[in-house]
């Protein structure tokens, strides 16, 4: 995928509007696209609007989007791991779940202290899901899977 | 040998079990157990009814129900695992139930990579139309089926033996009763 076709994916999907979830997203893992597809529809219960602070359901909400990330980007970066041929590979992608999970801590902080309000959480989670899948997941798991397919084939 | 067809209207997708319901989730994940136990019974049945008989209609509609179970129930139970059973056991579980939730998750992977071949396979029966047109299944053929039922028995073992009772400890009543909420709606939705 070029740089302007995954532009023009990451613009399109996160377009303003209702999120839906685009086949043009799959990995090609099951399991990676199913817990992306779970991700989207946690996403997609975050409030878009201007209210400002944390309501009860929105914490909740926030619990379990953190809770579902976290343990989807522990699968991704052990399917990373098993699959790649270099540690590296799984060290960096764990590094940007890493500093996605700080920044929403931040978020979350400016949401509850009434400097944010829940629209700015949801586009920031919105463009983060989308772009991370579209130029890290898309690229990296396309190449390893089809790594394996040949490693597999050659056997 | 006869397929008995009739046996197995409770184990089409959207058919519950009568002594299931989504009040009682873990229950529920293991009615779909004896589910795919049937299905894969019925999968062996077809083989040995195409080795002794040829291809026939009733062959053709075992095939069907066999691809309808795996193309729809089967995602459906692989999910409810995948919100509710196993985040849950990954973040509260033991190390050996975090280690053998890992297995359950590969499993799951390799289970999804092997069906499209087996359901070319059973595609090819479903579709056959008459005797002449069927082309008995080769050694390889018979291979990828083996692979792929074979991966079941072990994973449904550990999932009621392990996973699912202790997932149930981990799980306080309102998760229990979202997770079946959760669990009727995906199905009612489909």
């Amino acid at each position: 995928m070029t740089e302007e076709q995954a532009t023009a994916l990451v613009d399109g999907v996160g377009a303003p509007g209702r999120l839906a979830w685009d086949a043009r997203l799959e990995t090609g893992v099951p399991t990676i696209d199913l817990q992306h597809r779970i991700l989207f529809e946690l996403m997609q219960r975050i409030p878009s609007g201007d209210e400002r602070g944390l309501s009860p359901d929105l914490r909740d909400l926030l619990l379990q989007l953190r809770s579902y990330a976290d343990y989807h980007f522990r699968y991704e970066e052990d399917w990373i791991r098993v699959n790649a041929s270099t540690a590296r590979m799984a060290e960096g992608h764990q590094h940007l779940h890493a500093a996605f999970a700080q920044r929403l801590d931040q978020l979350e902080a400016d949401l509850v202290g009434g400097r944010l309000k829940s629209a700015a959480l949801h586009d920031f989670l919105r463009r983060w899901l989308i772009d991370h899948i579209v130029r890290q997941d898309l690229p990296m798991i396309g190449a390893l899977r089809q790594r394996t397919e040949q490693i597999s084939a050659s056997r | 040998m006869k397929i008995p067809l009739s046996s197995i209207g409770s184990a089409l997708p959207g058919h519950l079990s009568p002594d299931a319901g989504f009040e009682a989730p873990f229950d529920m994940l293991t009615a779909c157990h004896e589910r795919v136990h049937r299905m894969l019974r019925l999968l062996d049945r077809l083989q040995q009814h195409l080795a002794d008989k040829g291809w026939d209609s009733q062959a053709a509609d075992a095939a069907r129900y066999v691809m309808r179970y795996f193309d729809q129930a089967a995602p459906l139970h692989h999910e409810d695992e995948e919100r509710h059973v196993f985040p849950a056991l990954l973040a509260q579980g033991t190390e050996t139930q975090r280690s053998v939730v890992r297995r359950l998750q590969a499993d799951h992977e390799a289970m999804a990579q092997a069906w499209p071949r087996a359901r070319a396979l059973l595609l090819g029966v479903r579709d056959a139309g008459a005797r002449e047109h069927w082309q008995p299944w080769d050694a390889q053929a018979l291979q990828v089926l083996a692979d792929f039922s074979g991966r079941y028995d072990e994973h449904i073992r550990l999932e009621e033996e392990l996973v699912y009772p202790a997932a149930q400890t981990v799980l306080d009543e309102p998760s229990l009763s979202a997770m079946g909420a959760d669990m009727q709606q995906r199905r009612t939705l489909r």
